[in-house]
This record gives structure tokens, C-alpha cells and sequence, in this order.
């Protein structure tokens, strides 16, 4: 370790600074909430919790996690990311790999690749995607809810341009040795390519946990409905201009506010502790220089 | 082409075919609808029996009294989010590159990731109390510097900038991980040539880190074009108010508001078209660009 | 100034109160439909409308489920008390192919529709109702309904016959509406009480009675803080559309209807928000703006905002509805065990007594699929719905309320409300408590009942129950309402009339703009601008349509 010039102390300090203050400004409010998820309903609806909770309670929690449709939307979600996430996976690596060639190696790359842009930028909106998933027969089935997304074309593009900037010339030895392209792929490409794969991981699964609103869409029994689906059927959203009695019953223990509070962290959590275990990936660039040495 | 060449390139075709099966049918198919965008759409009648109106949807759109208006306040946040949204997370990619302490760094990129998950329901009312003139955190330490109270969600001329600031500090720590997977693929071995060549850390950022970077920036810049005119509906839904929308209303939320007298699908097609067709031509051409003078292709 | 809108309200008034007993199972009312709304009951042909389907008939639906649905022993939307006695009692297997939350109704309902799947019997809005029945995918219901309804059925939903006649597309009954209360919807002015106390102020009877309290709440510090942090009267942004926090209720005052239709001195029907009357009642908010005496960032807040300054104990007026207490107020009972509120009557700014303005309460219709292979199912499931408000009802069915104060009742698939429910339950309760006899109580009004027993013996919680439904209450404001004959209903009841479906959005953006900005001290010259800017962008001919609609009717 050498030392330390004083503009680098200088430096670091100012660093350190700005980044704690970048945390804080960026963990406060995350705690205002959590606060107010274990607090009264009306201390929260008079706005009294700051970062610790008033009249300390888990009604919120309790109620959410009462019901049976909690877990049973908890295990549809669980399967939706699981199937999902390898689908989006399996297909952005098998899309990105051939993209990636130069048009040299591969004729149809510009085509393939703008045929895959477009679907980015253009839809054809809700009602033909619902009727196109009707008449797929995938209504109430959970295919619904990891097809239509099946190709991320956004990890896809990230993905290629991660591919393409790995060094040619381990490509041109395997090929030399007579390896197909499958299994440069398998046993070349990927094992360098961790760390942009975490990234994509990361996108894939928090973008599955967090849909909701295709699964009251395409979903018609609420006991297909994933959690955060399920969630939203519970949420407190009085009607504010309705004249139906059934506002009356806005009154019940948990409150709006609370129990949107405490959604926040019952449906985050999954998905808030993975990232800390794949940062392990992203701190592995250094596979791809000793490997070129 | 010889056959030779054909061959080999046999596998890409295979590897690409449950893609592309996939896409056809989920998005190519429904894509097929957007003719709704030309139709006086009814769902009583489906999208094979409505009237087709040619393209009375799109005059309908540009005839709305304040649309010049509303385009413009979409393209200039929209445009500001893009420039924030790139800039904010590279910076902070880097300054995170250089924290040694790895608890630290991890704590840090863990914590800044966290607003991501708030949704824009729950935070508006925190930030309606942070941004308050009265009682606002934000009003008081302004006015330690003698400033006096700005009333940033109610002032026309200060509202889109609270859009943008507010945008960027919920988004910038998840767009920070993209930056992170670059900079592990930048290769050891030029930093260790630059420490050679005498290079300071400065340096090495300067000629090293950033370069290294500079294909996923660009990418990251081409893509974020295509959002200039997504200004951010569930933000700008959630925190605006009659008071600023001279300044503050949007395509987005004008469309819902249209909607809110009666759903109108042909119009709201047509104005997804509408943005679509500019965001795509804005892509083939930024791409062409950053291959012109960066020589990098980013498709 | 005069109370134009006057006349449109009379003849649904009088249908409502010729039979506002009804579902009150005290009452012994056994009036007969007029005969005259009832042209299938003299030739009734000999069909057993109480006949259950052997072997049971399936019957598919849609559905919306709100929030406030709470379920128990295993109960879910498709199976619980009401699909179990459809099967059981009427032989009908109620199916729902799907079931969805109210947010996303309207989203789900069009896409089913649009991939042309319906169900034999569908909840639809008002839009719908009209697209459908234009495609000639309904049932023509007319004759259905005077074969099967049941006396007791015609009766609940004819009691309001405008209402009912909603459903009607060229005379032709193609839905059964969800008809509901107009008065429930009734606006209040609600007043923290203990505040008045401290500072002596007797009841408002006028408008500037309502400025001298807010003025009073502003500067005599009723917090007893010494600080000067309360806030005179509550209003949110969208105060032009809000329930609670509203401005409805104000602008009544001045006998001004903002987003609602009134007729005008020549008969003819104009929108409220561009009269002269605004002005008036846009000038004093402009002035109590700038006195102080409105919140000055209402601009930016929302409903969750200002309950939060009703909550922490800083706002004590309001124009809210008939649930605010429970809604709104209810939180702040709980943290002061020293706040008391008040329901009052709106009041007027002259000498004219002001009268609030309901709209017509049904927004929602059960039509059935012109393919349906039993179109007269649905009227056996509203015949069975309507028994539960037959004056010789049992008091416990077990379709209202269940003993541990779950709402049964709302999974209730055909659920047309009597008119005046609420406010029958009101007084019910009242009888009840005086008598303290529980005894002839429904279980909706039970559940009532105790609680506000519960209230009157020390529980806090259910001070809002009390101040619903018991007394004071915003039930006996409305009940001043109805007595007096003092309300009137909007005008305009029609779907978006084309012009409406084109400009509208953007005339209410106007609108809303306008009445803020003047609020907050812009020129009052901004409204009168604002008025024929509102004519020449489309309100001239929104407001032709509309006459040549009411015309019509």
C-alpha cells in the first residue's frame, strides 16, 4: 500500500461524505415508512410518525398476513419468478449470443436484431394483448403472466453489448479447436459474463415480483391472482365520490395508510435481501484479465 | 453466399427461433391492433367491426386546445430526466468505484437502490411534507442561506424541476447497478499500465475508467431517447396539481383525463403511435450517430 | 336569487317520499305499487316466479369486489351465503368468470367485452350499457321483468322512477339498475364543536356566520398551543370534485352548482360552473384565501393531506358528506378524547335558504347477454334480494350482517338499495335507542345499533358510528333535508353526449385551473374570461346537446 497523497485524503473524505449523505437522504423516507407500518392507524392518518413508530402495533402486518389468499398469492408469485425469471434468462442468453456476432460471422444479425428493437418501442396496447392471450388459451393460467414478457429486450440488448466487447481472440482459439458455437457460448461466454447476467437477474426477478397489474388482467379467479395482485384488492381506495354505503366501512381497524405502508415492505422484502447476495457478482470483473493473460 | 457459410450460421438461426417464435405471437401479433389507432374504437364491436375514421384520432389529438402545450412540458422533463438519469448514476458508479472499504461500498449501493421500491402513492405525500413552504425541511435549510421559502410542488416555474429532482433521486441508485457490471468488465490490466505510465487516480478514471465505460453509456444514451416523451406518468399523476399545469401537465395525464369522460381507446392508441413512431425514429437515428462519431454500433 | 334547479327535482322527490317507509320493517307499510309504473301487474300470465330451476341452471357473470369486502370462514366472492342460497333456494349456479377490483373494472370489463366474450348476466356502467344494447347484445328485459319481478321488487326500484328509468334505451328496459339513496349523497358541513365552545361561538346560520368561525379558528388559537397553526376551513386540489374537503357545499351557498347541470330562469338547462353565482362565491374564497383563514398550500394536498390536519387537531370545518365522520373525523375522536364535531346544514349567503345537490344515484346496471338461455335468472335473484326488505322480514336472515360484524351483504350479486335505506336505518336506530329495545332491528341496522350503544357507554372507536348514524349525525342533517323538501338532484343524468366526449376533459382542466389560481388571488376578471372561453371551446355546444337531451326526457 503506498501512501497517500493529501488531494487523494482530500478526495476520499469528500467521497465518503457525499455517499453517506446520498444513503441517508435515500434510507429516511424508506424509514418514515416502515414506521408507519407499526403504528395506530390514527396516529399515521394525523400525520404524527416520523422515523419511529406511534402506538406501536402489527395490525397491518396481521391483517395482510391473516388471510390464506396471502400465502396462496405469496406461492403463485414465488412460481411466477421462478418460471419467469428462467424463461428471460434461457432466452436473452440464447437471443443476445448470435446478436452479439459481427455481420460478418452472422448474415441476419441487423434483421433479427430490429425485429427484437421494435417490439420495444411499439405495442399494440391492452385490448389485442388480451385478446391475443384469450385466444392462446392462457387466460387464468399463469403462461399469461411469463410469455407475453418472455424476450427482455432490454437485458437482451445489454447483454449483447456485453458479449461483444469480450476479447475476439478467445473466440478464434475455441473455434480453432474445433468448438461449436453452443459450446462457446456454454463454456466460454458465459462463465464471463457473470456479472452482467447478475444484472439482468436482478431486472428479470424485481420486474416479475412487482407486476400487478397483468395479473388482474389476464387472471379471472382471485385465487390465481399473485401477491402483489392480491395486494392490491385489499388496498383501502374509498371511492370519493361515491354515494354507496360501502364507504361506511372505510372506518375498520387497519387504515389506508398503514396498510400501504406495510405492503410496501411485505412485498419488497423478497426481492430488497437478494440484491445484497448477487452484489457478490458485481464485483467480480476480474475473471476476463487473467484469463486473456 | 456459399454453403459453407450457411451452415455455420445455422446455429444462431437456431438459437434465435424460441425467441422469435415467442415475440410473433406476444407482441408482433397484438402489435397487429394498433389499427385501433384509425378506428372509432367501441369494444361492443371489437376491433373487426368498429368504424374506421382514418386519422381523425391523431387531428383529434393535435386539435386539443393546450397540446403544444402539454408536448412540449412532456419533452422538456422528459429530456431533463434523460440528462439527469445518465449523468447522476455514472457519477455515483464512479465515486463508488473508488470507496476501498467494501462494507461500506456495499452498504451504500444497497441502501441508494432501496427508493426504487417506493411507489410514487406512498412517497407523494412524503414529499408534499418535505417540500412544504411552511413546514418543509427542505424551505428551513434553504433558509439558513437566507433563502426565502419556495413553494416547489406549487410554483409553475419550479414544478418541473421537482419533478426531475425527485425522479432522479428514486431511480438513481437502480440504474447505478448497470454502471457497476461495466466497470468490473473493464480489464485490470490497462489500470496496472497506467500506474506504470504514472497515472493518479484522476488519470486513471479519466482515461481508463471512462473509456472502459463508454459503450455502455453510449447504449444506456441511445436507449433513454426513446423515453423523450415519457415524462413519467405515475410521478407527475401523483404530485401535480391545478396550479402547475400550465407546466406540469403531460401527454400521459392529459390522455388519462380524457379517459376519465370516457375511455377512448382509438385516441389513446393513437397517441401511444404517435409516441412510439417519434421514440423509434429518435433511436435509429441516435444509433446511427453514436456509430458515426463514437464508431460504436450500439444494435 | 333564486333556487333555479328547483324544478327538476320535484317529481323524484316525490317518488321517493311517497315511499321513503319502505324497508323499514317496523312501519307495517304495505302501499301497492302504483298501478300506473306497473304494467305487467293487472295481466300477469300464470308463471310461478318463485319456481326454482330443477336441475339447476348455470348462470356465468362478472363482477367488481371493493376493498371493504372482508371475508370469513372460508368465504370467498365465489362461494359464501349468497351463490350457497342462489344454488340451494333458486336453483341457480351462480358462475363468475371472473371477478375484479373496482379500480380495474372499467379496464377489464372493455377488454371482455372487446374479445367478445359475455357472461349471461354482467355488471355494467352506464357507457357500456349503451355500447351494448346499440350492438344488440342485451336482452330486451322489458317483458322478463314484468313477468318474474315480484311486487315487493317493482316496488324498491320504481320508488325513484327517473332513477329507474336510466336502464330504459328507447323505452325498452335493458338493464336492472343498482339503484341507491340520491339524499346519502347530500352535502354537510361538519364543525369541531369543543372549538366553538371554548371560543363562543354559536351555531352557524349564515354564511358569514361560517367566515366569523373559520376567522375565530384562525386567530383565537382553539388549539390552546399558543401557536398560531390552525387552519379556518379545508379544502383539497381537487376540491371542485372531492366528497370531503369539497367546496360543493360552499358554492351551494351562494346557490351556484359547480360540474353539475341546473336550469336556468327560462327553462333551460346551463352549467353550473359558468354562472354569475361563482363569482360571487370565487370572490369570498378569494378574500378568506388571502385573510388566512384557508389552508395556503391546499393547493398541492390531498385527501390523506388535509384528514391529517383534521386528525393532529389543526382544521375544525369542513364540506364533507354524511360518512365524513367516519371517514375523516373518526381519528381525531381517537387521539382527542376531547374533540366533538357537529353535522350542520349547508348555509346560505342571502336570504334564500341553500339547498345541497345529489346526483341520480345509480351507477350501476345488471343487463343481461342476448344470448343467455335463462334472461329471467336475474330477476329471480332480485326478487330474492329485494325480500330481505319486505316489511315482515325475519330481523336475522344472515345476508346482512354476520355476528362478528362482517358485511355480508355486499357479496349480494343483484343489490338494488330502497331510496332511502340509510336514512330509514337512521331512524330505526333512533326508535331503537330511545326504546332500548334492539329487537325489530335488521342486522345491518343491529350492527348499527350496537356500536353506537357501544359508543354511549365509553368506546371512543366508534364514535363515528354514533355520529353517522345516531345523534348528532349527518343522518339527522339529512334528515332536516328531507323533511324541509331542501335538496335538488343535478339535472343532466345522460351519458357523454359527443361534444362532451371530445372537450370535456379539457374544459374541466380549464376549469380547475381557473378556480384555483382565482382562489389563490388572481384577478376575478380570470373567471369571467374563463366563462366565454368556455362557451367558444365547446361549451356552447356541450350545452345544446344537453337541452336537446333534457328535452328528450
Amino acid at each position: 500500500m503506498h501512501k497517500l497523497s493529501t488531494g487523494r485524503k482530500v478526495f476520499l473524505v469528500v467521497n465518503f461524505t457525499i455517499l453517506l449523505l446520498a444513503s441517508l437522504l435515500c434510507i429516511l423516507p424508506l424509514i418514515n415508512v416502515l414506521a408507519i407500518s407499526f403504528s395506530s392507524k390514527a396516529a399515521a392518518s394525523g400525520g404524527y410518525v416520523n422515523f419511529w413508530p406511534v402506538d406501536f402495533t402489527i395490525a397491518s402486518y396481521q391483517y395482510a398476513l391473516s388471510k390464506p389468499e396471502f400465502l396462496a398469492g405469496f406461492v403463485v408469485s414465488l412460481k411466477r419468478v421462478v418460471i419467469g425469471y428462467s424463461i428471460n434468462i434461457l432466452l436473452a442468453i440464447l437471443t443476445a449470443y448470435p446478436l452479439a456476432k459481427e455481420r460478418s460471422t452472422f448474415s441476419y444479425r441487423h434483421i433479427y436484431a430490429w425485429f427484437f428493437i421494435v417490439t420495444m418501442l411499439f405495442s399494440g396496447g391492452l385490448i389485442p394483448t388480451y385478446i391475443t392471450i384469450k385466444e392462446v388459451g392462457l387466460l387464468d393460467s399463469i403462461w399469461a403472466l411469463v410469455l407475453p414478457g418472455a424476450v427482455p429486450v432490454f437485458s437482451v440488448i445489454l447483454l449483447m453489448n456485453f458479449f461483444r466487447n469480450l476479447p475476439k481472440e478467445i473466440e478464434e482459439a475455441a473455434l480453432i479447436d474445433g468448438a461449436g458455437q453452443w459450446r462457446i457460448l456454454w463454456s466460454i461466454f458465459l462463465p464471463l459474463s457473470v456479472p452482467a447476467i447478475a444484472t439482468i437477474s436482478l431486472f428479470s426477478v424485481v420486474g416479475h415480483w412487482n407486476a400487478w397489474f397483468d395479473g388482474l388482467i389476464y387472471m379471472n379467479s382471485q385465487a390465481n391472482y399473485p401477491l402483489q395482485s392480491y395486494l392490491q384488492t385489499i388496498i383501502i381506495t374509498p371511492e370519493l365520490n361515491s354515494v354507496s354505503g360501502n364507504e361506511l366501512l372505510d372506518m375498520s381497524e387497519v387504515s389506508d395508510r398503514t396498510f400501504k405502508a406495510a405492503q410496501v415492505f411485505l412485498a419488497s422484502l423478497p426481492v430488497l435481501v437478494i440484491y445484497p447476495f448477487l452484489q457478490k457478482y458485481f464485483m467480480k470483473g476480474l475473471v476476463m484479465g487473467s484469463i486473456k493473460g | 453466399m456459399s454453403w459453407n457459410k450457411k451452415l455455420q450460421e445455422i446455429p444462431f438461426h437456431l438459437m434465435l427461433i424460441p425467441g422469435v417464435v415467442l415475440t410473433i405471437i406476444f407482441s408482433y401479433v397484438p402489435i397487429a391492433g394498433i389499427v385501433i389507432a384509425f378506428q372509432k374504437f367501441q369494444p361492443a364491436k371489437g376491433i373487426f367491426n368498429s368504424k374506421w375514421i382514418g386519422f381523425d384520432n391523431f387531428e383529434y389529438m393535435m386539435n386539443m386546445p393546450n397540446f403544444t402545450n402539454v408536448l412540449w412540458n412532456t419533452v422538456f422533463i422528459a429530456v431533463l430526466k434523460i440528462i439527469a438519469g445518465l449523468i447522476v448514476p455514472i457519477v455515483v458508479a464512479l465515486l463508488l468505484n473508488e470507496v476501498a472499504n467494501v462494507f461500506f461500498k456495499r452498504t451504500v449501493q444497497t441502501i441508494i437502490y432501496f427508493p426504487h421500491f417506493l411507489s410514487w402513492v406512498i412517497l407523494g405525500g412524503i414529499v408534499v411534507d418535505i417540500l412544504s413552504p411552511s413546514s418543509g425541511i427542505v424551505n428551513q435549510f434553504l433558509g439558513y442561506f437566507g433563502i426565502k421559502p419556495i413553494f416547489f410542488l406549487g410554483n409553475e416555474n419550479w414544478f418541473p424541476y421537482t419533478l426531475v429532482i425527485s425522479d432522479t433521486w428514486k431511480s438513481f441508485g437502480y440504474g447505478t447497478i448497470i454502471y457497476l457490471a461495466a466497470l468490473t468488465g473493464i480489464n485490470q490490466q490497462l489500470y496496472e499500465a497506467a500506474v506504470v505510465d504514472g497515472a493518479n487516480r484522476w488519470k486513471q478514471t479519466w482515461h481508463v475508467t471512462l473509456p472502459g465505460m463508454m459503450p455502455i453509456i453510449t447504449l444506456m444514451t441511445v436507449l433513454s431517447l426513446g423515453d423523450v416523451l415519457n415524462a413519467g406518468f405515475e410521478q407527475v399523476f401523483n404530485l401535480y396539481s391545478p396550479m402547475v399545469y400550465s407546466t406540469g401537465d403531460i401527454i400521459d395525464t392529459f390522455v388519462y383525463r380524457i379517459g376519465l369522460i370516457e375511455a377512448q381507446y382509438g385516441v389513446a392508441t393513437a397517441v401511444g403511435l404517435f409516441k412510439s413512431v417519434i421514440a423509434f425514429g429518435l433511436i435509429v437515428w441516435s444509433n446511427k450517430l453514436a456509430n458515426k462519431y463514437a464508431g460504436y454500433r450500439v444494435f | 336569487m333564486k333556487r333555479k334547479a328547483k324544478a327538476t327535482a320535484v317529481l323524484t322527490m316525490v317518488g321517493m317520499l311517497m315511499l321513503s317507509a319502505c324497508g323499514s320493517n317496523n312501519s307495517g307499510n304495505n302501499n301497492l305499487p302504483d298501478p300506473e309504473n306497473q304494467p305487467g301487474a293487472s295481466s300477469a300470465p300464470s308463471v310461478d316466479i318463485t319456481a326454482k330451476y330443477d336441475p339447476p341452471i348455470d348462470v356465468t357473470a362478472w363482477r367488481y369486489t371493493e376493498s371493504s369486502y372482508k371475508y370469513e370462514n372460508g368465504d370467498t366472492i365465489e362461494d359464501n351465503i349468497y351463490t350457497k342460497a342462489y344454488l340451494n333456494d333458486l336453483g341457480i349456479n351462480l358462475k363468475y368468470t371472473w371477478t375484479v377490483p373496482i379500480e380495474q373494472f372499467e379496464q377489464k370489463m372493455n377488454v371482455t367485452i372487446a374479445s367478445g366474450d359475455l357472461p349471461d348476466v354482467m355488471w355494467l356502467t352506464n357507457k357500456q350499457l349503451t355500447d351494448l344494447a346499440d350492438n344488440d347484445m342485451l336482452y330486451d328485459l322489458t317483458d322478463v321483468y314484468e313477468q318474474f319481478a315480484s311486487p315487493l321488487a317493482k316496488e324498491i326500484l320504481q320508488q325513484d322512477q327517473k332513477a329507474f328509468d336510466t336502464a330504459k334505451i328507447n323505452d325498452r328496459l335493458m338493464a336492472i339498475p343498482k339503484t341507491a339513496s340520491a339524499v346519502d349523497g347530500l352535502q354537510i358541513l361538519h364543525i369541531r364543536t369543543d372549538w366553538m365552545d371554548k371560543l363562543k361561538l354559536s351555531e352557524p346560520k349564515t354564511m358569514e356566520d361560517v367566515v366569523n368561525i373559520a376567522r375565530a379558528f384562525v386567530t383565537q388559537d382553539p388549539d390552546g398551543n399558543n401557536k398560531a397553526d390552525t387552519i379556518g376551513i379545508g379544502f383539497t386540489k381537487s376540491f371542485l370534485t372531492d366528497n370531503h374537503f369539497g367546496a360543493a357545499g360552499y358554492f351551494a351557498g351562494f346557490h351556484a352548482y359547480t360540474q353539475k347541470w341546473v336550469k336556468d330562469d327560462s327553462g333551460n338547462m346551463v352549467y353550473g360552473s359558468v354562472q354569475p353565482e361563482i363569482r360571487e362565491g370565487l370572490q369570498l374564497l378569494q378574500e378568506m384565501y388571502k385573510e388566512g383563514l384557508i389552508d395556503q398550500e391546499f393547493g398541492v394536498k390531498d385527501r390523506a393531506k388535509v384528514t391529517e390536519s383534521v386528525v393532529s387537531g389543526k382544521l375544525g370545518m369542513f364540506y364533507g358528506g354524511m360518512s365524513s365522520p367516519g371517514a375523516v373525523i373518526q381519528d381525531n375522536a381517537t387521539n382527542d378524547p376531547n374533540a366533538e364535531w357537529k353535522a350542520f346544514t349547508i348555509v346560505s349567503a342571502d336570504e334564500v335558504k341553500a339547498a345541497p345537490m345529489g346526483k341520480v344515484p345509480v351507477q350501476l346496471y345488471y343487463a343481461v347477454s342476448k344470448k343467455s338461455k335463462n334472461p329471467e335468472a336475474i330477476i329471480k335473484m332480485l326478487n330474492f334480494s329485494m325480500e330481505g326488505f319486505a316489511p315482515d322480514a325475519p330481523a336475522d336472515t344472515g345476508f346482512g350482517v354476520s355476528e362478528s360484524g362482517v358485511p355480508v351483504y355486499l357479496y349480494n350479486f343483484i343489490g338494488p338499495e330502497p331510496a332511502m335505506k340509510n336514512l330509514n336505518a337512521h331512524h330505526n336506530v333512533l326508535k331503537a335507542l330511545e326504546a332500548n329495545d334492539s329487537s325489530s332491528l335488521t342486522t345491518e341496522e343491529k350492527s348499527y345499533y350496537d356500536r353506537i350503544v357501544d359508543h354511549r357507554s365509553g368506546n371512543r372507536a366508534e364514535w363515528g358510528q354514533d355520529r353517522i348514524f345516531g345523534t348528532p349525525s349527518s343522518f339527522d342533517v339529512i334528515d332536516q333535508y328531507v323533511q324541509e323538501d331542501n335538496y335538488l338532484l343535478d339535472g343532466y343524468y345522460g351519458g357523454s353526449t359527443p361534444t362532451m366526449v371530445e372537450k370535456m376533459a379539457s374544459l374541466q382542466q380549464m376549469e380547475e385551473e381557473v378556480f384555483t389560481k382565482v382562489i389563490m388571488g388572481q384577478s376575478l376578471d380570470t373567471f369571467d374570461k374563463f366563462v366565454d372561453d368556455w362557451n367558444k371551446l365547446g361549451g356552447e355546444q356541450i350545452t345544446k346537446e344537453v337541452n336537446e337531451w333534457a328535452a328528450k326526457q
